[in-house]
């Protein structure tokens, strides 16, 4: 690989423990004249020589690569693949340590750096191994990974030999997923049946057959395919491909006081939890538009056609979002009704209530005849109230 | 802990138990204590059942430090009873004692390591204490076990201090710490271990040594029990019969050469080497002895002879091994000092050779030059310092008395010979008695007749026996017949070691042979200014035991095992423990000096050249069969390394490419396979046409239950709903399994896919 590498050699603990030995046994051979002696400590030299030199070889021109996904929620198990490449013809290389790192860097760093590690006991010549390591994330956020530290003490353990490999990786740690409550659901469909009635008529046999696929809460029970789910244990629904969805504007005010307790932070991560569960659910779905908006410290607005590459993104923005003391809210909503599109749902989640009656605070949409129309009918959900069960419930760790 | 590796912990504390054990044994051999190897052994034993396998027994932190305790407590007890010295001895005890403590306590990377330490620190200890060639071989096995117990460590620690998972998670997929222990890991062990053994020699021979040291005083104050061998050199009782056993333990190496050029020098005969002579006998019915004389009166140092003296003479280099109890040397009579290890002293009234009494229990080496040493032989005749005795010719009352047939016999013997030609006569009795159809060699000793003297008893009846009774035989008879005679002692060996160039004495080479008293009168007159005082002939009248190989065998053959092994032994006795300054001197600085200077000396190559030219046209006198030997050895060791290494070369390639060979059949097994599988091809064809398309990620098989499903709403469709699962399992057979289909199921798999493409275009 053509990353940088740095190369370190240094005697191990246990090898200064040896060199005190040695020396007893070298002092010892020359004050006595002892051959024997003299036999045991070139013994002793010779293997701390070939532990040297075993390290030195062993790590020469080896690869190691890691792999792993670009997103993972947090609480959700992290798989790292880490791959070992033994290019050599002839050497093996003996019980090696990859060592990775991790640190959290954004949104603030909460957690202290991780160092994982693998240990890779024989890896023959011109092979290859593959090991991976494990983790979860507690907290959202951008999770920067290596350099890899490559290391042998191999075989007496004497010496170390350690490459540093700067392998750098990301990965975004998105807000936990969570559940979206029937009700929340049940909203949902009232919505877009609505919109569907006001634009074309959509049902199960208008659509092209794509597939199978696995129920999700709020599917239609027509659309179960009962023969396939009985053979499964398990129900299936039909997929169509030309399905249609409302177009949904969701904004979240990241709200908290300037003193923030522990209460108010995670209040922050209720809210950037529901955002992420809906964004996802919404995401998958797919054949509907999502207008994500984020009054955080740093107020951001997303736009696009609900997919994969769109659920990355505002995933995200979501990983790094801050709370702010400031009332960002006014200006972002504005922004965002700015590029919304008939019959959009506008939903606001909040850790505070909001009151969008509010002409005074809300002074930008309310001139607007066409944003004033959407912000009328918006639903407005404040997690820091009671009803904060009725819409969403925490997820569970994997 | 999982299956894997609990075995390369076990494998672990097996290695663990061996080098403690191994530790215990050097130890208990530098010591001379059988105690400390068996008490290791058990110990190695038990802890490895009662606490590594079944965990019965294991002390935990208070206990292991009541027992160190009590340890110390002992050793302290064992200093309070030893000299000063010896308490090195009480210490190294400590070593082993907490050795035992610890082994009997659960082992963690702290234990392992401790241990380790205590281990090697024995070790240490038992090199003081040993000189052994056997401690070498233990000592290299005792390295490669704890080679073999530090790689397993460290896996089994690396493996421990993996950490796998962080936030909760279960571990991911980890290596097998049992894919460690391969014949690859004892391929690689074997190379570091060859490897480090090659750079301590290295090490060992290129470090300079100081000029002498102090260390076989402080290993005797100390206890270290050399292995003595036993020498009786002053008497010989004729009604022993354990005086002649075959015992091969080592005396002396004694290598001869040119004192000038350094160049060996081998005998045709066997060699003799006297330590003392016997003059007086006794004879009792049923018993005999011989004895020397009294006490000596006086010894006199002897001072290293003037260099010029020494010139053209043959140097003989004598190393003596610890004899119990006895400072007396051999030698070729008479000599001249060149050097030896501690000082020697000469008694002139018993013609014997001694050593400092404080340097009976270690090695000791001496250097002498001899005149009678010519021609590839030993002189017979010796000069005399003294004449001898006037006793020493004739026989006393009482033996005339015992001694009839003797006599008799040697009057017979003699008879017609002048008197006055004593070589003549002496020679003739021993002739007599060196005749193998009158006279036996046999170790066993005749059967004593109680009533007779054993000398007469010998040539009348039993006419068997060894060298003592020959000599004694020899000896009566010369003095009978009116010639001075006296026994000398010593050893004859021809055991001539052709790779290390020196002569192995050992016990079984004890020999007695006679000395006979020729007068100058006697000698003859080109001789006699040679020997102004008359000189002593030596004559041997023992015949060689029956089966005996001659000298002559003994030179054509190629060396044997035990040639290689004693010298092996000589290497190791001369090289490893007793390597000094001198020596470094010698055999490696010097020589390779020599060669530095020959490689840029034009002059030395010339002579290289020319002198190769005239061997090989057969005009260089001086080659001589033995180094011609030595050339045809030396080509024929080269041969056969590279024939080995070569051999084993072709081995490697061999297995590589059967080990190649046999990857590319599986893969060509997996090619064969690969056509087969058009039947999935084509029923992806089908489907791709109707817009059925497996999506990336999605297994074939959950392919095929979507794909059911969506045959199974349309009724035209209805009966190729399980087409796709038996296409795809078929498939799976034959991809995965790596089955191949027979015809039926093929056309089975055909038929099926002829079903599913008319369902598909419909009515």
């Amino acid at each position: 690989m053509n990353a940088k590498r740095q190369c370190r050699t240094a005697i191990c603990l246990e090898g200064w423990y040896f060199l005190v030995v040695m020396g007893f046994v070298l002092t010892a051979a020359i004050i006595r004249d002892i051959n024997l002696l003299m036999v045991l400590f070139g013994l002793m030299l010779g293997g701390l020589v070939f532990n040297l030199r075993a390290v030195l070889l062993t790590l020469r021109d080896v690869e190691v690569r890691r792999r792993l996904p670009a997103m993972v929620a947090a609480g959700d198990i992290l798989a790292v693949e880490l791959e070992f490449r033994n290019p050599r013809k002839k050497r093996a290389s003996w019980a090696v340590v990859v060592r990775d790192e991790i640190r959290h860097v954004a949104p603030e760093p909460h957690e202290p750096s991780l160092t994982p590690s693998l240990l890779f006991t024989h890896i023959p010549p011109g092979q290859v191994r593959r090991l991976s390591y494990q983790g979860r994330f507690s907290q959202r956020g951008l999770y920067r990974f290596g350099p890899l530290r490559v290391s042998t003490r191999f075989p007496l353990g004497l010496v170390r030999r350690t490459v540093t490999i700067d392998a750098p990786d990301r990965v975004v740690v998105h807000p936990r997923l969570g559940r979206l409550t029937s009700r929340w659901l049940q909203r949902q469909r009232e919505a877009e049946d609505g919109a569907q009635r006001q634009q074309r008529p959509l049902g199960v046999s208008t659509g092209d057959y794509h597939g199978l696929r696995d129920w999700r809460p709020g599917d239609s029970r027509r659309w179960i395919h009962w023969r396939t789910s009985a053979r499964r244990g398990e129900l299936m629904v039909r997929q169509y491909e030309q399905q249609r969805n409302q177009d949904l504007v969701l904004i979240l005010e990241l709200w908290s006081p300037a003193e923030a307790q522990e209460a108010d932070l995670q209040l922050v991560e209720n809210v950037l939890s529901f955002a992420a569960t809906v964004v996802d659910d919404r995401c998958r779905r797919g054949g509907s538009r999502l207008t994500l908006g984020i009054a955080g410290e740093q107020p951001s607005v997303l736009h696009g056609a609900a997919s994969p590459a769109l659920l990355q993104e505002a995933m995200e923005e979501l990983a790094v979002a801050m709370a702010t003391p400031h009332d960002r809210l006014p200006p972002l909503l504005d922004e965002a009704l700015g590029a919304l599109r008939p019959g959009a749902e506008v939903a606001l989640i909040s850790t505070r209530s909001v009151i969008l009656a509010d002409t005074a605070r809300f002074a930008a949409v309310w001139n607007n005849t066409q944003k004033q129309s959407a912000l009328s009918q918006a639903m407005t959900v404040d997690l820091g109230g009671a009803e904060r069960s009725a819409w969403f419930q925490q997820g569970d760790l994997a | 802990m999982n299956t894997s590796t609990v075995r390369v912990e076990r494998a672990l504390q097996v290695c663990m138990s061996l080098f403690s054990a191994l530790a215990a044994l050097v130890l208990g051999m530098g010591e001379g204590s059988y105690v400390i190897p068996v008490l290791g052994a058990i110990a190695c034993v038990g802890a490895l059942y009662l606490t590594d396998v079944r965990g019965w027994l294991r002390l935990n932190n208070r206990q292991a430090n009541l027992a160190g305790l009590v340890t110390v407590g002992i050793c302290f007890w064992e200093l309070r009873l030893v000299n000063a010295e010896q308490r090195v001895l009480a210490l190294a005890n400590l070593l082993f004692y907490l050795n035992c403590v610890n082994l009997f306590r659960q082992k963690e990377p702290r234990i392992y390591w401790m241990l380790m330490l205590l281990n090697v620190l024995e070790v240490a200890v038992a090199a003081a204490l040993n000189s052994d060639m056997l401690f070498g071989w233990l000592m290299v096995l005792f390295f490669f076990v704890g080679l073999a117990t530090l790689a397993l460590f460290l896996v089994l620690r690396e493996n421990a201090e993996q950490n796998p998972s962080f936030g909760g998670a279960p571990a991911g997929r980890c290596a097998s710490v049992e894919d460690f222990l391969s014949w690859a890991l004892t391929r690689q062990l074997l190379r570091v271990g060859f490897g480090t053994l090659a750079l301590m020699g290295l090490m060992f021979i290129v470090m300079p040594r100081a000029d002498s040291g102090d260390w076989d005083e402080w290993s005797k104050a100390i206890g270290s029990p050399h292995r003595t061998v036993g020498f009786e050199g002053s008497r010989i009782n004729l009604s022993d019969a354990d005086d002649a056993t075959e015992d091969p333990a080592e005396v002396m190496r004694v290598r001869l050469f040119h004192h000038d050029s350094k160049m060996e020098y081998e005998l045709i005969e066997p060699l003799l080497l006297r330590g003392s002579v016997l003059t007086e006998y006794t004879g009792e019915k049923g018993k005999g002895t011989w004895t020397g004389r009294g006490p000596a009166r006086g010894q006199q140092v002897i001072t290293n002879a003037n260099s010029r003296k020494l010139q053209g003479l043959i140097e003989v280099e004598c190393v003596i091994k610890p004899l119990g109890g006895s400072a007396n040397l051999f030698a070729v009579f008479p000599f001249l000092k060149v050097s030896s290890s501690g000082e020697l002293f000469y008694d002139p009234e018993r013609e014997m050779l001694f050593r400092r009494a404080r340097s009976f229990d270690s090695e000791f080496q001496y250097n002498l030059v001899s005149e009678t040493l010519k021609d590839n032989r030993q002189a017979k005749m010796v000069a005399c310092e003294n004449e001898p005795r006037t006793d020493l010719a004739q026989l006393t009352l009482d033996q005339q008395g015992s001694l009839v047939n003797l006599k008799r016999v040697a009057a017979d013997v003699v008879q017609g010979i002048p008197v006055d030609d004593a070589r003549g006569r002496a020679e003739a009795l021993e002739r007599h008695l060196r005749d193998a159809d009158l006279y036996h060699y046999a170790l066993q000793p005749p059967r004593i007749d109680p009533n007779s003297d054993p000398i007469e008893n010998f040539i009348t009846n039993s006419k068997t026996g060894h060298c003592e009774y020959f000599a004694s035989a020899l000896a009566l008879m010369l003095r009978s017949q009116g010639i001075p005679a006296r026994i000398a002692m010593g050893f004859k060996t021809d055991e001539y070691n052709k790779l290390g160039h020196f002569y192995y004495v050992r016990q079984l080479h004890a020999h007695s042979w006679v000395e006979a008293y020729i007068s100058e009168a006697q000698l003859p007159t080109e001789s006699r200014g040679s020997f102004p005082q008359g000189a002593w002939l030596q004559l041997d009248p023992t015949p060689a035991a029956a089966g005996a190989e001659t000298a002559e065998e003994k030179a054509r053959r190629l060396p044997t095992l035990r040639e290689i092994a004693d010298f092996t032994k000589y290497l190791w006795s001369a090289y490893v423990v007793g390597l000094n300054a001198q020596k470094q001197r010698e055999a490696i600085y010097q020589p390779i000096a020599d060669i530095a200077r020959n490689i840029v000396s034009p002059t030395a190559w010339r002579e290289s050249l020319a002198g190769i030219r005239n061997w090989i046209r057969g005009e260089d006198a001086a080659a001589s069969s033995s180094t011609r030997e030595d050339l045809a050895l030396a080509v024929a060791t080269v041969l056969l390394t590279t024939a080995i290494y070569l051999g084993v070369k072709l081995l490697l390639r061999w297995s590589g490419r059967s080990r190649a060979r046999s990857k590319s059949d599986l893969s060509r097994r997996s090619d064969r396979a690969i056509p087969v599988i058009a039947f999935y091809r084509r029923f992806e064809q089908l489907l791709a046409r109707r817009n059925l398309v497996r999506a990336a990620g999605q297994t074939q098989r959950e392919f095929a239950i979507a794909l059911g499903g969506h045959l199974a709403d349309r009724v035209e469709t209805h009966a190729a709903v399980p087409i796709p699962r038996q296409v795809v399992d078929a498939f799976y057979r034959v991809r995965f399994g790596e089955e191949a289909l027979d015809n039926v199921e093929r056309d089975g798999v055909e038929q099926a896919l002829d079903v599913l493409e008319r369902a598909l275009k419909g009515p």
